[in-house]
C-alpha cells in the first residue's frame, strides 16, 4: 500500500513484515527512530512474537544479535557512526561465524571532530567485514532491499548490511509502497538457520583455529561471499517478480550506454547525479551514471561490463581513504581493464555538507573537459584549510577543528569577561 | 556547531575571590539546553563552587562524553580545558590525562546514559583506581539527546512519556561505588542550589574520586505524572540524608565552633568536612552502614541525598603508582631518560 512516511518507520515497517524473532539495540541518531518504531511494535504484539532487548551498547547489541542468530531465531539490528565503530569486533564476529544477521546503517560521519551528519565513512569502515553490503538510493529501495537482505543472508548464511543515508533517507517523508504481510510471507521463507544451538543436536560455535586450517576458514568466507554475485540478482530478480518493482542487484544503469562520461556513485546522491545528467544531456553532453548497489561482494564485472566503455569515470564517493583518496575509486579501478577509462576521484559531501546540482554540473563539465584532478575534494573551502597550514608553523597552534570553527565563525573567539 | 557566547556586560560591582575573579570569569558560553533542564541549574551550582573555591581556570580540565549532560562543560569555566571525548569513555580519558598531569582539577561532566550504560566499565575502573576526578553525572533517567528512551537509571515501573513502563531493575552509581571502593559518594538534586554547591566543593578537593550523582529532569522527556525523575516527584521523595558543611582550608578549625554532635572529616588538603545532620547509625566513613541505610530508605521510596560516604585515608590512583609529585609532563626528558651510562649502572647490580 502506497503511503506517506518517514523513511525510518518505513525500514521499520519493512522489518517488521520479515518478521525478526529478536531485535537488539541501542539508540543513535540517524537510525534511533528505526527501532523506536520497531519496540513500539514489540510492545503492541502488531509485531509478534518478537522479543526486544534494549542494550546498553552496541557493542551489546550485535553481541545479543550474535547469541540471538545462533540459537536460531531471524535477527535484526540498527546502528550508525561510532555505534558501528563501537561494535566492530562483534561485527567481525558475526561474519566470521557465518549468521545471517541483517543491520540497518543510516550512515553518518565518524569523528573525531564528532559530527552527526551523513556521509558514509561508517559502513566503508567495516567494508572488509566479511558481511555483505546494500547501498539504497531511496526510501523505497531501502524498504525492498531489507527483504531482499533477509532472503540473500539466509540463504548464503551471511550477515547483511543495509547502508541507508542518515537524515537524507532515514528522516525524509515521501511515498513508500509498503508490501502487504501476505506477499512478504510468501517471498520471504521462515529462517532456517544453517546451523543452530539445538539441545537435540549439542554443538559448540566459535572454535579457536590455528594456523592449519584459518586460511580456509577465511578463504570459505571470501568464497561465499562470490556466491552472494549470483544470489543476490537472483532474489532481485525474484523480487520482481513478486513486487513488480526493480529494486537492488549489484549495479543498475542511468542512460550509461551510450556515454563517454559516467558517473559512479552509491545511495542517496543518485537521486541528485541522475537530475543532473538529465540538464546536462540537453545541452548534448553525452553523460551518464552507473549505481552500485552492492558494494560487498564488489561487482567487478558487472562494473567492467558497464563502464569498459566509457572514456572517463568519475567516482563520486561520500568517504575519504586518508592517505589515499578514494575507497569505491580504489576498487572501481580493480574492476578496469586496459585500455581503461580515466578515472577521476571526487569526495563530496563528508559530514552532511550538501552534494548540490549546481556543483555536480560545474564538476561534470570540468571532468568532460578533462579539467579535474586525479582526486578532488567536492566544494572544498581550501582558503580556510591554508590559513590553519599557516597557523600550524607555530608550536602549539592548538586544535584544528576548534580553530577551524573559529574561522568561519561557528564559535566565537574566547571571551573576555569582567 | 554553533556556539552562542554570552554578551560582555561589565559588571564592575561583582565581588572578586581570592585569585582576583568574578563569579562571571566562571561561566561559559549561552546554554543551547532546554528552558528548564536541570542540567543548567548544575551548571549554575558548578560555576558558584569553583568561584567560591578560589580556582584558576587554567588549572582546571573539563571533561565529557556523549549526551544533553556532555554539552554542559561549555557552559561554566570558559576559560579553563576542555575535552569533549566518545560515548562513554570520559572516565578513561580523565585517567590518562590525571596520569599525565597531576595538577590539573579534572571535573568530568556525563549523564546516567553515558556513565551507566555505555560506559559503565569505565566508570566503575576509575573509581576503583582512585583518579583524583570530580564525576558529575546528571542523572535525568532517560537518553534525551536521542529524544527520550529509558536509560539504565530509570526506576522499575517508571512511565515515559507515551506510556511505556520501565521493567528493568535501575543501576544505582553510588551503590555501585560502595561496592567497588569508591572513596567520595554524593547525591543531590539540580533544584537544591543551598546542597549542591558544598557537595560540589568538598568533591572538587576529594583527593581521589568523588562522584556526585544529581538527579537532574529533563524537562522535554521526563517531567511528566508517572516519572521518577520529575521536579515533582524530587520534592516530593527527597530527603536529605546528611547534612554537611565544607569548611576550606584557610578558615577551617579556628572558623568553626564545635557542636555537639558534629562528625569531622579531615580532607587531605587541610579542609574538613562537618557532618551537621546525619540519621541515628549512620556513619559516612562506614561503608557498610551506609549501603544498609541506602536500600532501606531506597525501598521505603526515599530519594536520600546529600555526602554520603567518604573514605579520605585510601590512596588515589598516584599513590598506589608511586609517581612523582612531579607532573609526569613537567618532568625533564633527562630525568625520564637518564641515558645509558645511568643504565648500565643498574644493570652492573646484577652482573
Amino acid at each position: 500500500m502506497r503511503t506517506q512516511i518517514e523513511g525510518s518507520r518505513a525500514v521499520a515497517r519493512a522489518v517488521a513484515l520479515a518478521r525478526p524473532e529478536v531485535i537488539s539495540a541501542y539508540p543513535i541518531s540517524p537510525q534511533t527512530h528505526i527501532v523506536e518504531a520497531l519496540s513500539e511494535m514489540v510492545k503492541t504484539a502488531e509485531l509478534a512474537p518478537c522479543e526486544y532487548i534494549n542494550v546498553e551498547s552496541e557493542f551489546g547489541a550485535m553481541s545479543v544479535a550474535i547469541g540471538a542468530s545462533a540459537a536460531g531465531a531471524r535477527t535484526y539490528t540498527a546502528t550508525a557512526s561510532q555505534g558501528l565503530l563501537y561494535m566492530a569486533e562483534a561485527v567481525y564476529n558475526a561474519s566470521g561465524l557465518g549468521l545471517p544477521i541483517v543491520m540497518t546503517i543510516a550512515n553518518r560521519a565518524i569523528g573525531a571532530p564528532i559530527n552527526i551528519w551523513n556521509d558514509h565513512s561508517d559502513s566503508m569502515s567495516q567494508r572488509d567485514s566479511g558481511w555483505l553490503q546494500l547501498y539504497a538510493e531511496s526510501n523505497q529501495e531501502a524498504v525492498d532491499m531489507h527483504l531482499q537482505a533477509f532472503r540473500i543472508a539466509e540463504e548464503l548464511s551471511l550477515p547483511v548490511m543495509v547502508c541507508m543515508d542518515g537524515y537524507v533517507l532515514t528522516h525524509a517523508y515521501e511515498q513508500v509502497d509498503i508490501p502487504a504481510q501476505e506477499q512478504v510471507d510468501a517471498f520471504l521463507p521462515p529462517f532456517e538457520p544453517q546451523q543452530v544451538l539445538d539441545p537435540d543436536q549439542p554443538m559448540s560455535i566459535g572454535a579457536m583455529v590455528g594456523p592449519e586450517a584459518f586460511t580456509e576458514v577465511r578463504y570459505l568466507a571470501h568464497l561465499k561471499q562470490m556466491r552472494a554475485l549470483d544470489v543476490i540478482p537472483e532474489v532481485a530478480a525474484y523480487f520482481h517478480t513478486a513486487f513488480g518493482r526493480v529494486a537492488g542487484g549489484l549495479v543498475q544503469g542511468y542512460r550509461s550506454e551510450d556515454a563517454d562520461t559516467i558517473v559512479v556513485a552509491l545511495g542517496s546522491v543518485l537521486g541528485t547525479i541522475k537530475d543532473t545528467i538529465d540538464e546536462l544531456r540537453e545541452t548534448g553532453m553525452r553523460i551518464g551514471a552507473v549505481g552500485i548497489k552492492t558494494f560487498r561482494p564488489f561487482p567487478l564485472a558487472g562494473i567492467h561490463a558497464m563502464l569498459g566503455h566509457a572514456r572517463r569515470v568519475v567516482v563520486v564517493e561520500r568517504a575519504v581513504a586518508i592517505g589515499i583518496g578514494g575507497i569505491v575509486a580504489l576498487n572501481v579501478r580493480s574492476a578496469l581493464t586496459d585500455p581503461a577509462p580515466r578515472v577521476y576521484t571526487v569526495v563530496a559531501g563528508l559530514g552532511g555538507r550538501a552534494i548540490t546540482t549546481a556543483s555536480l554540473r560545474a564538476l561534470f563539465r570540468d571532468a568532460a573537459a578533462d579539467r579535474l584532478q586525479p582526486l578532488t575534494f567536492l566544494d572544498l573551502n581550501t582558503a580556510l584549510v591554508e590559513r590553519e597550514l599557516q597557523r600550524m608553523q607555530r608550536r602549539r597552534s592548538g586544535p584544528h577543528a576548534e580553530n577551524m570553527l573559529r574561522d568561519v565563525g561557528a564559535i566565537a573567539a574566547s571571551p573576555v569577561l569582567g | 556547531m554553533p556556539s552562542i557566547t554570552k554578551p560582555i556586560v561589565p559588571l564592575l560591582d561583582l565581588p572578586r575571590n581570592a585569585v582576583g575573579l568574578t563569579v562571571r570569569d566562571y561561566e561559559g558560553t549561552m546554554s543551547t539546553l532546554c528552558a528548564g533542564c536541570g542540567h543548567d541549574s548544575i551548571t549554575a551550582s558548578l560555576v558558584q563552587a569553583l568561584w567560591e573555591l578560589d580556582l584558576q581556570p587554567h588549572m582546571i580540565a573539563k571533561l565529557s562524553g556523549i549526551g544533553c549532560s556532555s554539552k554542559t562543560t561549555a557552559y561554566f569555566a570558559g576559560t579553563a580545558h576542555g575535552f569533549n571525548s566518545v560515548h562513554g569513555r570520559m572516565a578513561a580519558i580523565a585517567t590518562g590525562a590525571a596520569a599525565a598531569n597531576r595538577d590539573l582539577l579534572y571535573v568530568g561532566v556525563s549523564g546516567d546514559g553515558d556513565s551507566l550504560s555505555i560506559g559503565l566499565g569505565q566508570l566503575m575502573h576509575a573509581m576503583r583506581r582512585n583518579v583524583r576526578l570530580m564525576y558529575i553525572i546528571e542523572n535525568n533517567g532517560v537518553y534525551g539527546l536521542t529524544k527520550g528512551q529509558f536509560s539504565a537509571s530509570a526506576d522499575v515501573g517508571a512511565l515515559l512519556k507515551g506510556g511505556q513502563k520501565n521493567l528493568y531493575a535501575p543501576i544505582d552509581p553510588v551503590q555501585v561505588g560502595l561496592a567497588i571502593g569508591a572513596t567520595f559518594l554524593a547525591r543531590s538534586f539540580s533544584g537544591d542550589k543551598q546542597q549542591l554547591v558544598p557537595v560540589l566543593k568538598a568533591a572538587a578537593m576529594h583527593r581521589g574520586f568523588a562522584l556526585v550523582d544529581v538527579l537532574s529532569p529533563c524537562v522535554t522527556f521526563n517531567d511528566h505524572e508517572g516519572s521518577t525523575k520529575s521536579y515533582r516527584y524530587m520534592r516530593e521523595h527527597e530527603v536529605q540524608a546528611t547534612e554537611a558543611d565544607f569548611i576550606p582550608h584557610r578558615t577551617a578549625v579556628t572558623a568553626s565552633i564545635p557542636v555537639d554532635g558534629v562528625q569531622t572529616v579531615a580532607m587531605h588538603d587541610g579542609s574538613e568536612l562537618h557532618f551537621r545532620n546525619v540519621p541515628a547509625d549512620y556513619d559516612p566513613t562506614d561503608r557498610v552502614s551506609v549501603m544498609h541505610y541506602l536500600q532501606e530508605r531506597r525501598d521505603a521510596g526515599e530519594v536520600v541525598t546529600g555526602i554520603l560516604y567518604v573514605d579520605e585515608d585510601a590512596p588515589n590512583l598516584h599513590e598506589l603508582g608511586n609517581t612523582t609529585e612531579t607532573p609526569l609532563v613537567k618532568v625533564p626528558y633527562e630525568a625520564l631518560c637518564p641515558g645509558s651510562r645511568a643504565l648500565a649502572a643498574v644493570q652492573r647490580q646484577w652482573t
